[in-house]
């Protein structure tokens, strides 16, 4: 304590004593201070506390300019701490500043966030709804569809696994042995596509025979006819990624072939709206004509519409009497 | 004789500048500010601060020592510096707390901005 208090008391004679030409340390000390505060970027922060700094300074100036040196030691001294006063204060109020700007940025940031995440929301909900909305009208434009294609005369529509199937004589289709369609036919065809046009379901157009000739030439026969009942609905508007065709020749008979009415029956075009993509195709082992058919889509433009086309020639049975197909 | 002593002494105190008292005001002044800083949680956490207030409580007991020899007009100039320093002790904390507290908000910002935006690092 002894040695402190000398310390001080030495610290202070240099202050208390006299002195004179040169300014004194104090004096130089309390100027730099000062300027520095006065002009640092902060320095509109200081308030009133950079007025005081400089009452302060020019009273220890007076003191000095009046040669009563150790009034202007001391004084500037305190000039010296006001200064540093006036920088602590703005620097406080800066910190404060800062605080509150990084603040009040988060809180922009979290309400961006937030208008975010509503507007995301908001874009889900409407993709949802938009999305309701598709199923609800392609639920009612096949419901449409069903109503308008079970009043077409000659179609037979029935519902099962693969979806709706539309079942039409083939003696309303084709003359006997040809793939070529009747005026009738095209007629029925042409209210089946436009009962069709709306639903968005794929079609897939299957020929039938009877079992009369042999398996190759019913399945060349029966995808012939699936074919040209294809082009003709594309011809009438339904669109091409919606529909294939294939032959099934004899293979999947739906009556006894031994009468001419089970025959009759068996010789047949399916128009299958598919429950789902694929879902039409049937159990039974593929024909050579039904290979065929899954490939029959047209290749150029001149095939979009139905062209004349003719099936191959029905091998006829050797033992057996030819018997006229209708 | 006893008169002679008293206008003598009255004459020595008179040369030495203990005709002009310290006011009360300006010792309670010096202590009070010495004790705001000393208060202050965060003038032990900064040097500078420490330094200024180390200071004011050396240049209050010089005071103390200069009334007490009689030195009043000394002991008045010691207190105003004492006050000075203790202030500036004060000021000087509060700032280093005020930027503390800021960059320790600016870091938690930061830190919940960055989990917010998933970039945890996880």
């Amino acid at each position: 304590m002894k040695w402190t208090l000398a310390a001080t008391a030495t610290a202070v004679g240099l202050v208390l004593g006299c002195g004179a030409g040169r300014p004194p340390n104090q004096l130089v000390d309390a100027r730099t201070a000062y300027q520095q505060v006065s002009t640092s970027p902060t320095a509109s922060l200081a308030g009133t506390s950079l007025f005081e700094a400089r009452q302060a300074l020019d009273a220890a100036e007076r003191a000095y300019q009046a040669n009563d040196m150790t009034k202007a030691k001391n004084l500037a001294y305190i000039a010296h701490r006001k200064a540093l006063v006036a920088q602590a204060r703005a620097d406080t109020i800066h910190a404060m500043e800062t605080k509150r700007v990084a603040l009040a940025d988060f809180q922009h940031f979290r309400e961006m966030q937030a208008i975010a995440t509503r507007e995301q929301l908001e874009r889900a909900k409407g993709a949802l709804a938009s999305a309701q909305r598709e199923a609800e009208a392609q639920r009612q434009a096949r419901e449409a569809a069903e109503a308008k294609v079970a009043q077409i005369e000659g179609v037979q529509a029935q519902k099962s696994e693969k979806g709706l199937v539309l079942t039409i004589s083939g003696s309303v289709l084709f003359a006997s042995n040809k793939s070529e369609l009747l005026p009738d036919a095209k007629d029925r065809l042409a209210e089946v596509a436009h009962a069709l046009k709306d639903d968005k379901r794929t079609l897939l157009i299957v020929g039938h025979t009877d079992a009369q000739g042999s398996h190759d030439t019913n399945a060349r026969l029966s995808e012939a006819r699936a074919n040209a009942v294809r082009l003709y609905l594309l011809g009438e508007g339904i669109a091409e990624d919606r529909i294939r065709s294939e032959g099934m020749g004899d293979a999947l008979p739906v009556a006894d072939n031994k009468s001419p009415e089970g025959r009759a029956n068996n010789r047949r075009v399916e128009i299958i709206l598919e429950a789902s993509p694929g879902s039409g195709h049937s159990d039974a082992p593929p024909t050579k004509g039904e290979e065929a058919g899954k490939k029959a889509k047209p290749k150029a433009k001149d095939e979009q519409a139905p062209k004349k086309e003719h099936a191959p020639k029905k091998e006829e049975p050797t033992k057996e009497a030819p018997k006229k197909r209708p | 004789m006893k008169t002679i002593m008293l206008v003598a002494a009255l004459t020595t105190l008179a040369g030495c500048g203990a005709a002009t008292p310290v006011p009360a005001d300006k010792v309670a002044r010096a202590q009070e500010a010495v004790r705001r800083a000393e208060e202050s949680p965060a003038a032990a956490a900064d040097p500078k601060a420490l330094a200024h207030l180390q200071l004011a409580k050396n240049q209050l007991a010089y005071a103390r020592k200069l009334m007490v020899e009689g030195r009043n007009a000394d002991a008045r100039w010691v207190l105003m510096r004492a006050e000075s320093d203790a202030e500036t002790a004060f000021y000087l904390a509060q700032a280093q707390a005020a930027r503390g507290d800021a960059q320790q908000t600016i870091d938690a910002i930061r830190q919940a901005m960055s989990l917010m935006q998933g970039g945890s690092g996880s």
